[in-house]
């Protein structure tokens, strides 16, 4: 398995698991698989972040943890997201979108400029 | 943390928490199953991905921790960890406890009790309705005397002229004689108070069976009434409420009709057993210028002191004009007072003493107790070492000692609570009356809210140099065993030696100042023999005694017989005993106009100077030819004689007596001098008096004190003399007292205050000399290393003797000029209740200075020996 070659930040993973979670209801494991995928395998949570993160969400009401049985039959702690949680995800994805765009607009004189006097 | 739901689920989270990290826990399984499951397909055998995937699963505890960060309060959490550890670590060293524990008990303790006494004394509004409406009304006159009593006339005229008052009452206590009431078959002395009608409306306080005065029931009503006190109803009558409605003889003769009982919370004036109402009658005692009672008055809601006090003055001045005569009407204005301002005034200086003294020994308490941290905090500074490599920081490990020391705080609060009961409980039984206030003595919640303040303070307090020394550490060093020892220890420990040291001092010096004092009122020269003289209280009923033809042949047979008694040596009778009350009367000297400062009325028969020791300084005394056909006579005291007629011979003056002499124009000459009689208590100052023959005052002999001079106790001659009385009318009983048990009255309230302060002073004197002998014990033993060099080298035992004392004398030394120099700051404030010398006296400081050393030297015995026992071979050894 590939390690990790970013050092994910605790607030975007928060804002990964609420994007993850948007798309339905899932426990620990199937949660971060999927978030695996979806970075093309750049993000690999370890259960070391992933669970704390988990339950600081459910904490503040933004995620509903409840007890059911996986795919295997084994029972399992499931995670959806709730309204409030929704709300958050916005939120987040804007404030997501305005650092990313501040980051950008200071790197963007960077390329290809005709380097200062 | 912000929102209440959000708060409330985490509360809910923790009731459940042993429930969830089982389920964190089964969470955390069921990821790693899936890990291993993953990793065995992607090739790994069982085994090898089962290991594979623990080694990256990591530590789990630290994801439950984290999990459980999300979702609990951790401040709360880690709380009740320190609080279960701080427990199991005092549990661990029972003998520092147990000794933290009584000492915090009673130092708590002793201070929540004082407390208590000062929050009912002085705090605690007098139980009467609204009691700051309550005023106390006095006659002022020119020249500074603003404080005396009252006359009726004038009160009468007051009343009817002020406009601020709901209710205005005067009353009078007979001047702590007793009244006889006869009811059932024996008569019964009781302390009597006569009031007119509105004094229970002043008060607001009703009657709890039957009624207590109203308008119209005082000043001489044709059916008078009388209302019993709680504690003379069950004394008098078993508490029978039958008492109701019947008819007591009261003192004078007339019978009252019982009207009700005053609740048990009501003792207003101080000790009063029935309550009559003032007669209506004429005569000096009652005249204008007989200014022998006391006024109270409720203000009108809507009235101001200053304002109402402004009116007073306008109507003394008004009665002045219609009565410019100084001799009728003393008043030249009225002080007006809040009645709790009188009440408090005497105990505040007491009150206020005992709880600084007492607050002082629980400083000293304290200190001890951090002092003793000091050393238990070297025990366990390996237990904190482990703890800090384990990633402890240095402010949890502060908090830590501190929750430990706050729960030993708390649970020594507790115990004072237990222990402030228990003292409250044996002050009650064994204070003089002058000391505990009105209002009883209970534990309210403001009493509570200090010990639980004190317990947390103190904990803080004691726990707070353990916790900075024990958290400040090299790691390597302290796990090292046999380094025990810090520079920063010692010299903590010895600071509080010099604190304890010195608020001692201040504790010692209050005490000596106080005994002193003590010593020198019972020195006073009291005028007149103390032992062997048995005195007797008695009152004539006016209704049988009511011309001097009724009272005369009384009071001789009495004497008669009692001089014809064997053993007594001397007998005759007073109307006011050697130290007790006193009253003053206006004087009138011959050929002088300026008003003077009036003199004491003494009624005497024969003999009375031979029975009470007082000497004739000049002239003669009576004889029974100073009868009412010749010229009326007075022997004066010295103090009378000198202010009146300094440098000369008083003898053949003439003077006269208003107020209190029913003859009050008829001019006295003067025929002899006796010495200076005290009065009132032993420190009181001399009053000049003058003395008048019963023989030329018959009309006065309504109420005596006889005296008796017995050969050997008073006591035994008790039961002749009550005989005596008896026989000569059963229904008249007397009081029955000696002047030495006068004495002792009198000195009551001084000596318990002055027992109480050196009971502090000792008790902190005992906690310092421990504190001291602890701090050297446990510095002298991290030294025995250095004793064994030192002795091995060749020192001799004295001079590592020499060693160990030096290093105790410094801080001994510091503390004593420290205490010294607070003490002589603070001795001011005790200025009040010192005797015959002067606050300042520096005779006091250097009593206490030896008294200390030795205190000092004995801590200092025990361990200086275990010093110098040290072998130096074993010493050299042990590490």
């Amino acid at each position: 398995m590939a390690v990790s070659a970013f050092d994910l930040l605790q607030g975007t993973l928060d804002l990964l698991v609420l994007r993850t979670l948007f798309e339905g209801e899932m426990h620990g494991w199937a949660l971060a698989q999927r978030i695996f995928d979806r970075s093309s395998s750049a993000f690999q949570v370890q259960q070391g972040s992933l669970y704390p993160a988990l339950h600081r969400l459910e904490d503040q009401g933004w995620v509903r943890g409840s007890w059911g049985i996986s795919e295997q039959g084994r029972r399992a702690r499931f995670y959806a997201l709730t309204a409030a949680g929704r709300r958050q995800l916005v939120r987040e994805r804007a404030n997501w979108e305005r650092y990313v765009e501040a980051v950008r607009s200071v790197l963007r004189p960077l390329e290809g400029a005709a380097p200062a006097r | 943390m912000i929102t209440p739901t959000h708060l409330l689920r985490r509360l809910r989270y923790l009731l459940g928490r042993t429930r969830r990290t089982g389920a964190v826990d089964e969470e955390m399984r069921f990821h790693l199953d899936m890990l291993t499951a993953a990793l065995v397909r992607e090739g790994l055998s069982p085994a090898e991905a089962r290991a594979r995937a623990e080694r990256e699963f990591g530590s789990t505890m630290r994801v439950r921790e984290e999990v459980g960060d999300a979702h609990g309060l951790t401040w709360l959490d880690d709380l009740w960890r320190d609080l279960r550890f701080g427990a199991r670590a005092l549990r661990r060293s029972a003998g520092y406890t147990t000794v933290a524990l009584l000492t915090l008990a009673l130092g708590i303790g002793g201070t929540v009790a004082v407390f208590t006494v000062v929050n009912s004394a002085l705090l605690t509004p007098l139980p009467f309705r609204e009691p700051d409406r309550i005023m106390t009304l006095w006659t002022a006159m020119e020249g500074g005397v603003d404080r005396m009593t009252v006359s009726v006339p004038n009160f009468r005229d007051w009343k009817a002229q002020s406009t601020s008052f709901d209710a205005m009452a005067i009353y009078g206590t007979g001047f702590g004689t007793r009244a006889s009431i006869v009811g059932g078959s024996e008569p019964i002395l009781a302390a009597a108070a006569q009031v007119s009608d509105e004094f229970f409306e002043v008060f607001g306080v009703p009657a709890v069976i039957g009624r207590a005065f109203q308008r119209g029931d005082g000043f001489g009503t044709q059916a008078p009434g009388m209302v019993l006190s709680h504690g003379f109803w069950q004394r008098a009558f078993g508490g029978d409420s039958a008492v109701i409605g019947t008819r007591l003889g009261v003192g004078s003769g007339r019978a009252y009709t019982v009207l009700g009982i005053m609740g048990e919370a009501f003792d207003f004036p101080r000790g009063t057993e029935v309550w009559i109402p003032m007669p209506d009658i004429q005569g000096a005692f009652w005249a204008r210028n007989g200014i022998n009672f006391r006024v109270v008055g409720r203000l009108s809601p809507d009235r101001a002191i200053e304002a109402t006090q402004a009116e007073l003055t306008v109507i003394a001045r008004r009665l002045r004009e219609t009565y410019p005569n100084r001799e009728d009407n003393h008043a030249d204005d009225i002080t007006l007072s809040p009645l709790s301002t009188e009440v408090t005034a005497d105990v505040q200086d007491a009150l206020l003493l005992f709880q600084g003294a007492v607050v002082l020994v629980l400083l000293i308490g304290c200190a001890n107790l951090a002092g003793a941290g000091l050393a238990r905090g070297v025990v366990r500074q390996r237990e904190m070492a482990v703890r800090a490599a384990l990633g402890a920081g240095r402010r949890r490990l502060i908090r830590q000692l501190l929750t430990e020391h706050l729960l030993l705080g708390l649970a020594g609060g507790a115990l004072g609570i237990a222990v402030a009961l228990g003292l409250v409980r044996v002050f009650q039984a064994t204070a003089p009356a002058n000391l505990i206030p009105f209002t009883s003595l209970t534990m309210d919640s403001r009493a509570i809210a200090i010990a639980l303040v004190l317990s947390v303070l103190v904990g803080l307090l004691v726990g707070l140099v353990p916790a900075w020394l024990g958290s400040r550490m090299d790691l390597r060093s302290s796990m090292v065993a046999g380094v025990g020892e810090g520079p920063g220890r010692a010299i903590t420990g010895w600071t509080l030696v010099a604190a304890e040291v010195g608020l001692a001092v201040v504790l010692a010096v209050g005490a000596t100042l106080l005994l002193q004092s003590f010593r020198n009122v019972l020195a006073q020269d009291t005028g007149v023999r103390v032992e062997g003289v048995l005195t007797a209280q008695v009152q004539l009923p006016g209704q049988r005694y009511r011309t001097t033809a009724d009272r005369m042949p009384y009071w001789n047979t009495v004497l008669d017989q009692a001089r014809a008694t064997p053993g007594v040596l001397a007998a005759a009778a007073v109307n006011l005993a050697p130290l007790s009350i006193a009253g003053t009367a206006f004087l009138d000297v011959e050929g002088r106009t300026e008003p003077n400062e009036g003199a004491g009325f003494r009624l005497v028969t024969d003999d009375y100077f031979r029975a009470v020791g007082v000497r004739l300084v000049e002239g003669r005394s009576f004889t029974p030819a100073d009868d009412a056909e010749h010229l009326p006579v007075t022997v004066i005291n010295q103090a009378l004689a000198d202010r009146e007629w300094p440098g000369e011979s008083p003898l053949g003056k003439r003077v006269r007596s208003r107020g209190f002499d029913s003859q009050g124009d008829q001019w006295l000459t003067v025929i002899g001098v006796v010495n200076n009689i005290r009065y009132w208590s032993l420190e009181a100052e001399i009053r000049p008096e003058l003395f008048v023959y019963y023989r030329q005052r018959p009309e006065r002999l309504d109420a005596m004190t006889l005296v008796l001079h017995t050969q050997g106790s008073p006591q035994a001659f008790v039961p002749s003399l009550r005989g005596i009385l008896h026989r000569a009318d059963p229904e008249v009983p007397g009081s029955f007292s000696t002047l030495a048990e006068r004495r002792g009255e009198t000195v009551r309230d001084r000596r318990f205050i002055m027992t109480l302060l050196t009971g502090f002073a000792v008790f902190g004197l005992m906690l310092a000399a421990l504190g001291i002998y602890g701090v050297l014990a446990y510095t002298t033993a991290s030294r025995t290393r250095e004793f064994g060099i030192r002795m091995a080298l060749g020192s001799r035992r004295r001079e590592v003797m020499v060693l160990v004392l030096r290093r105790a004398g410094v801080p001994v030394a510091l503390g004593l000029i420290g205490g010294l120099a607070g003490a002589y700051g603070l001795v001011g404030l005790l200025r009040s209740m010192v005797y015959g010398l002067d606050p300042h006296d520096l005779r006091t400081f250097m009593f206490v200075v030896p008294v200390l050393i030795m205190a000092a030297a004995v801590a200092c015995l025990i361990p200086a020996r275990r010093a110098i026992r040290v072998d130096p071979i074993i010493a050299l050894r042990s590490d």
